[in-house]
């Protein structure tokens, strides 16, 4: 598989805060990965350092088979970019931020263009410091959207965004997954990532703690079991990779280790099963376990 | 009135925010007069020693069309004609910025709303900036007075005067109260405030230049003038005083009005809209630098225009106003006519119009500074444009703004003189003159570009460059400082045309200096994050 961004060991300090610490992360051709961290942990120095903002301390960087700080010019041509903290101009307007990203970077879509601005409900004639927040979200989006881009990096593309448009920017990720674009998104809002990418990879103090498919992260964790039993196995809590059980009467609720589920299920299944759900790990528990009694 | 709730809290705010540059800026505008008054007592030590200077420079035009004339012969009439022109614009800059700072730049960043949230008061901020604006004006004025009064000055004089610089002050504290309430940017407020302190100094130039031709009504209507005709220690007049201090009051009464009715960040100027569609030419980081710097530039040489017309037309009046004085004229047929007297004033304004373009050009390259800190350049550097286009973009204005503004403040004034003298081959005899100036300006600008590019967080610094260059060239002089001092200033450096001797070689040095200054600055940039 070809891959699009190939990060190994990536350090950063500033003055004495270490941002990055070994990072690691590799993004296939066409997938849309998601880059996921709670505040502060490494996601848009990462990001600097992919568009050569920012110059790495050590480590290794390489995007779209480029140098991204020698190389800068000629690989943003072909990527787009929305900036976590959207600043606009103040006296032009929308309208015309959106052309002129589209013009510094490598072109832009117009017929594209058009039809984001609708599915967006945006007003380009306004000028940007009229605009809300979510507004000027979606000036810096519509232009990374509509440009003629391979990759696309967005950090917490929504920020700002209602239910409604962060929907629609939902959709117009997946058409754009269809069509052959690849996307590194980052983010802390977990159901949107879950909806959106194939593979995620976590970050934690400036290290990548978890990388991978959804499924492969899954199966690297707990699933939980809710069950009404004809009686509770006395040593069900005993079992080794059985977590936070609880009892009600018959009803057991607990999380099990992938690879105790078949002695658990061996236990609740002698006891007499009357009704039973599974439900795979939530990348929030995913998440959660990694962070967990972590200083953060 | 609960409108000023939190008013000490907002003050106190203010203070912790502006405790380094304040007391800076109090300290130079207190101790200034005293230091002067000192390099004075040592220069002319004698009764005699100093009515001999007040004549030395009564007779040069110069003189007497920058800082105005002598109006009395003593010790103070000559600190006071020293210094007061240069301390009126030092209190001004300082109120504007100060007051601008804590009022429509809170606005324009959003700060204001999150204060408005609180239980301050509506009108808490703009009192406190208020408040702060005038106490540190009157610090200044006891400063002075204290300093005066160890020189040895009498109590009216010293007092007249510090009281001329302080309500100047306050009636700048006023003007920049009033232009946070009309625009939408800090910018252009700033630039208003500025734009006044401009315009009231070179109408008091014009007005004593124009004494001649009648036109000394020019620095009446000038808030420095005004200050001027206290006439500190020549019999002084209290009225001027006065006047200046309801300016101040009628100006602030207004402005709280305003801020009393109007939204949060809202202006008097609606925002209208812009075009849905970038027009053809707005396609790359050189375009986007044109479009954020055109409206200032066209402001500034607009500027230098309408001031080069109107200086440039009293040049002639200065030869007469000398011929009428019987001792002088003697004096000036012997130093060669009384051309010597136009070129000489001629060239200090052109040498302080370079001052001033070089602000100019250090507000067209610190732009960058202004983009970086407001995200705008991690915008346009993700796309497809490398660090020197985009520090060029830039750059480019800071080195082209000073010469526009240099040769139209030349050819205006070159102009203007020539139809009063009927030989309209001075345009070129200044124009001329007036390229020579703009090396020292461009000194400024590479070296604020070397800032930003080395310690972008210290990018204040260029100003503080460019003020220190300023106080040691206008200045330097009067407080008899050493000569490699005065040499630091680029502005030292500049020959004095029209007039003095054309030397190349300091121009050669001040354009290698520029080059390597800004071009270690293109170099450090290339090289740092961006933040």
């Amino acid at each position: 598989m070809e891959s699009v961004i190939e990060v190994h060991g990536l350090e950063k300090s500033f003055g004495s805060t270490v941002a990055l610490n070994g990072l690691d992360l590799s993004v296939a051709r066409g997938e849309v990965h998601g880059f996921l961290g709670p505040n502060g942990a490494g996601k848009s120095t990462t990001i600097r350092i992919l568009l050569g903002l920012i110059r790495a301390d050590g480590g290794s960087a390489r995007v779209l088979e480029g140098d991204p700080w020698r190389d800068a010019t000629e690989l943003h041509k072909r990527l787009a970019y929305v900036p976590g903290d959207v600043a606009l101009w103040p006296m032009l307007s929308g309208g015309e931020v959106i052309d002129l990203l589209g013009r510094m970077g490598g072109g832009i879509d117009g017929a594209r263009k058009l039809s984001l601005i609708e599915r967006f409900e945006l007003d380009p004639t306004k000028k940007c410091k009229t605009y809300s927040k979510g507004n000027r979200q979606k000036v810096a989006l519509i232009a990374a959207l509509a440009a003629n881009a391979e990759l696309l990096i967005l950090d917490e593309p929504t920020s700002g965004l209602d239910p409604l448009m962060e929907a629609e920017f939902g959709r117009v990720i997946k058409e754009d997954a269809g069509n052959g674009r690849t996307v590194l998104m980052a983010s802390h809002i977990l159901s949107e990532v879950e909806a959106l990418c194939e593979r995620v990879s976590i970050v934690r103090t400036g290290r990548i703690v978890e990388s991978g498919t959804l499924d492969d992260l899954r199966h690297l964790t707990r699933t939980t079991i809710s069950a009404r039993l004809v009686s509770v196995p006395p040593d069900l809590g005993e079992l080794n990779g059985v977590h936070d059980l609880a009892v009600d009467g018959t009803t057991v609720d607990f999380q099990v280790d992938q690879a105790a589920l078949e002695s658990a299920l061996r236990a609740i299944t002698a006891a007499g099963v009357i009704s039973l759900v599974s439900r795979p790990p939530t990348l929030e528990e995913l998440f959660l376990r990694h962070y967990q009694g972590a200083s953060l | 009135m609960n409108g000023i709730a939190g008013l000490g809290q907002m003050i106190r705010m203010v203070l912790r925010r502006d405790r380094i540059q304040l007391p800076i800026w109090i300290l130079v505008i207190g101790m200034l007069p005293a230091g002067v008054a000192s390099a004075f007592i040592g220069l002319y030590p004698t009764d005699a020693a100093l009515r001999a200077a007040a004549v030395t420079i009564e007779s040069n035009s110069a003189f007497v069309a920058f800082l105005g004339p002598v109006q009395s012969p003593t010790l103070g009439g000559l600190v006071v004609w020293r210094i007061g022109a240069a301390l009126s614009v030092l209190v001004g800059i300082m109120s504007v910025l100060l007051v601008t700072r804590h009022t429509r730049a809170e606005e324009q960043t959003g700060r204001r709303e999150l204060i408005g949230s609180t239980a301050i008061g509506r009108q808490a901020p703009l009192a406190a900036a208020v408040v702060v604006g005038l106490a540190a004006n009157l610090v200044a004025g006891l400063l002075i007075v204290a300093g005066l009064l160890q020189a040895g000055l009498d109590v009216g004089g010293t007092m007249a005067f510090a009281l001329a610089i302080v309500t100047v002050g306050w009636l700048f504290v006023g003007i920049a109260a009033f232009a946070a309430q009309v625009p939408d940017s800090s910018r252009t407020s700033n630039a208003v405030g500025m734009a006044v302190i401009g315009a009231s100094f070179a109408l008091r130039v014009a007005g004593d230049a124009g004494r001649a031709s009648g036109a000394e009504w020019l620095s009446w209507i000038s808030p420095i003038g005004l200050a001027a005709r206290v006439g500190a220690f020549a019999g002084e007049r209290w009225w001027p005083i006065v006047v200046l201090a309801l300016l101040a009051v009628v100006l602030l009464v207004v402005s709280f009005a305003i801020s009393d009715r109007r939204d949060v960040g809202s202006t008097l100027v609606p925002t209208r809209l812009g075009p849905a569609e970038a027009g053809p030419s707005l396609r790359s980081a050189w375009a986007l630098g044109w479009r954020l710097q055109r409206g200032l530039a066209v402001t500034w040489t607009a500027a230098f225009l309408v001031f080069g017309l109107l200086l440039g037309a009293f040049a002639d009046g200065f030869g007469a106003l000398m011929d009428e004085t019987p001792t002088l004229s003697d004096v000036i047929t012997r130093l060669g006519g009384s051309s010597i007297f136009t070129n000489a004033y001629l060239a200090s304004m052109l040498s302080v119009a370079s001052g001033v373009a070089a602000a100019h050009g250090l507000q067209a390259v610190l732009r960058l500074r202004g983009e970086e800190s407001d995200g705008h350049a991690e915008v346009i550097l993700a796309g497809s444009v490398d660090r020197r286009s985009w520090v060029g973009s830039h750059l480019l204005f800071g080195a082209v703004v000073p010469v526009i503004d240099i040769v139209v403040f030349g050819a205006a004034m070159g102009l203007s003189f020539g139809i009063s003298v009927g030989d309209l081959t001075q345009v070129f005899r200044v124009v001329g003159s007036a390229l020579v100036y703009v090396p020292a300006s461009w000194v400024m600008v590479g070296l604020a570009l070397l800032v930003f590019g080395a310690i972008p967080r210290r990018s204040g610094l260029g100003w503080a460059a460019l003020g220190v260059a300023l106080i040691l060239t206008l200045l330097g002089g009067a407080l008899n400082l050493d000569q490699w001092l005065l040499d630091l200033s680029p502005f030292t450096h500049t020959p004095s045309l029209p007039g003095g001797a054309p030397g190349l070689l300091p121009v050669i040095v001040l354009l290698a200096v520029a080059g390597a200054l800004a071009g270690s600055g293109l170099m450090a940039f290339g090289r740092r994050d961006l933040e």
